[in-house]
């Protein structure tokens, strides 16, 4: 147990410090390094892009947006938190900041299609595919619930949910008291049920 | 005394852990007391529950992402990092260095204007004898060559008044045009500078996204001739990039903001085949329509033109 929490630590540590020399190379104009940044955390603000925006394309250009303002402003990171903290704060300004160019139709997020190719699904039960049917209209209802929310109280949820960020961390990332965090997690928290609630009622009513 | 609406703001806490220690035990004794409260809480997490199992299921597949990383590493490739002082030096941007740096500028700064205050006085007496002469009748003293005028890159200078033509020519005081380019380094020149192409530019953009929307298909045709809107729309792309990197260091938001939302249009139009139908470049035009972003360019060329940019 204890050589296994070495192991750990010493990979940690070993990824800190690569890190930190990725982030050298990258600040000296190096972009390959910056793209071995990026490819660390790309998953993360994808993420948390495509939960905002809740649409794939809204969601790389989002996500995109946020590599390219941390690559130009990479001077600016002084290693006083970790890459990550500084990359989060530079998606939730860029987020916030973002004007959404208003789609005509909002295309809904992209789930693998029930029965779709893929090994497995050749051999799809017909419970495995009422279980995607299920998920795709669960992933539908959560992107409903999720637009009902102002910007402000998605990302708040978002980063707290997801993220794992204190109210403290949220509210002076966003300008806003620890009240405003608490509202706005309670309202998303609720919207979701309400939306996810009569989705899994019918489910039951169904079986 | 049990209260379910003050649980209730409690059980967010709950959720996402935010219960001081001490706190925790006694508030799960009263939830679990409570069936109401017990009922919300258990929907409340099966909620997340279910929220997480869906958006895991929602990230795109693995075979996305050398894609995406290929079409961020492209766009990174027009994107240079702003390099700072400490960078160049490769050092780190410690506090005493930053005032040693700018303890050896101001020194030197002081050093220079004390050696052309000396280099003005010897070789020159007859000249200065003669300026002070006309300093002392009050008249010329906006003529004294230090410190230099700030000179304005965007607004012509002015012309010298009519009586100038009395004033005794000191051309070794005049400083050469080439000298004002330091001036230029000021935040509001630059600024204007950057207002006076971005001028240029959002009247161009307006221009041409007027001619998008209103492009019609020839009499006879199916398809629309878009070919010239999609060639400027290209062009623009390189400047639209430049200019709003040139205004981000300013924090020139209403011009960096403007640009922000003309890309994506431009990127559009350019994406756009020479010719297209009706249909594809139909839901552009409905973007186009219901965003402000015309109204926005026209709004910012007309403030410019108020401006004589």
């Amino acid at each position: 147990m204890e050589r296994v929490y070495t192991i750990d630590v010493a990979r940690k540590v070993a990824r800190v410090t690569s890190e930190q020399e990725l982030v050298k190379r990258a600040r000296s104009g190096d972009s390959d390094a910056f793209c071995q940044l990026a490819r660390r955390y790309e998953r993360q603000i994808y993420w948390l892009a495509l939960h905002y925006s809740r649409n794939p394309h809204d969601a790389e250009d989002l996500s995109q947006e946020v590599w390219l303002k941390a690559y130009k402003n990479l001077a600016g990171f002084r290693g006083e938190a970790s890459f990550y903290t500084w990359l989060r704060q530079i998606t939730v300004n860029t987020f916030l900041n973002h004007k959404r160019v208003a789609m005509p139709e909002m295309e809904s997020i992209r789930m693998e299609e029930p029965g779709a190719a893929g090994e497995s699904n050749a051999f799809a039960s017909r419970f495995d595919l009422e279980d995607q049917v299920t998920n795709l209209i669960l992933a539908e209802k959560v992107m409903q619930a999720l637009g009902e929310l102002t910007d402000q109280q998605r990302i708040i949820f978002l980063l707290k949910h997801r993220e794992g960020m204190t109210y403290e961390e949220i509210s002076s990332a966003l300008g806003c008291t620890a009240g405003t965090v608490k509202k706005s997690l309670f309202r998303a928290v609720m919207k979701l049920r309400e939306k996810l609630g009569a989705v899994r009622e019918a489910a039951s009513e169904g079986c | 005394m049990h209260d379910c609406s003050k649980i209730k703001d409690s059980l967010i806490d709950l959720l996402f852990d935010e219960v001081e220690l001490d706190r925790k035990p006694g508030l799960m004794v009263e939830v679990n007391a409570c069936a109401r409260c017990l009922a919300l809480y258990r929907e409340m997490t099966a909620t997340l529950d279910v929220f997480d199992q869906v958006t895991e299921d929602a990230m795109p597949q693995d075979m996305f992402w050398p894609a995406y990383e290929k079409r961020l590493a492209a766009r990174l490739a027009t994107a240079a990092p702003r390099r700072r002082f400490f960078d160049l030096l490769n050092l780190r941007p410690l506090p005493a260095m930053g005032l040693a740096v700018a303890a050896s500028l101001l020194l030197a700064a002081l050093s220079l204007v004390v050696w052309i205050a000396l280099s003005n006085r010897g070789p020159k007496s007859v000249d200065q004898s003669q300026a002070n002469s006309i300093d002392s009748s009050g008249a010329e003293k906006n003529e004294t060559p230090l410190p230099p005028q700030k000179i304005d890159p965007v607004k012509p200078q002015q012309k010298p008044a009519k009586n100038d033509s009395n004033k005794i020519p000191r051309k070794q005081h005049v400083k050469p045009e080439v000298e004002a380019a330091p001036v230029l380094s000021d935040d509001a020149a630059q600024i204007a500078l950057i207002d006076a192409r971005a001028a240029e530019h959002i009247e161009q953009a307006e221009l041409l996204l007027r001619a998008f929307r209103n492009a019609r298909a020839a009499a006879g045709e199916t398809l629309i001739d878009i070919s010239f809107e999609k060639k400027l729309a290209r062009d623009m792309l390189d400047q639209n990039a430049a200019l709003r990197r040139d205004a981000e260091p300013f924090d020139h938001r209403r011009v960096e903001e403007l640009l922000s939302s003309l890309e994506p249009f431009l990127l559009d139009i350019a994406n756009l085949p020479d010719r297209a139908s009706e249909d594809e470049i139909g839901a552009l035009r409905s973007v186009l329509g219901e965003s402000s972003i015309i109204t926005d360019l026209q709004l910012y060329s007309l403030a410019a033109m108020s401006r004589g940019l």
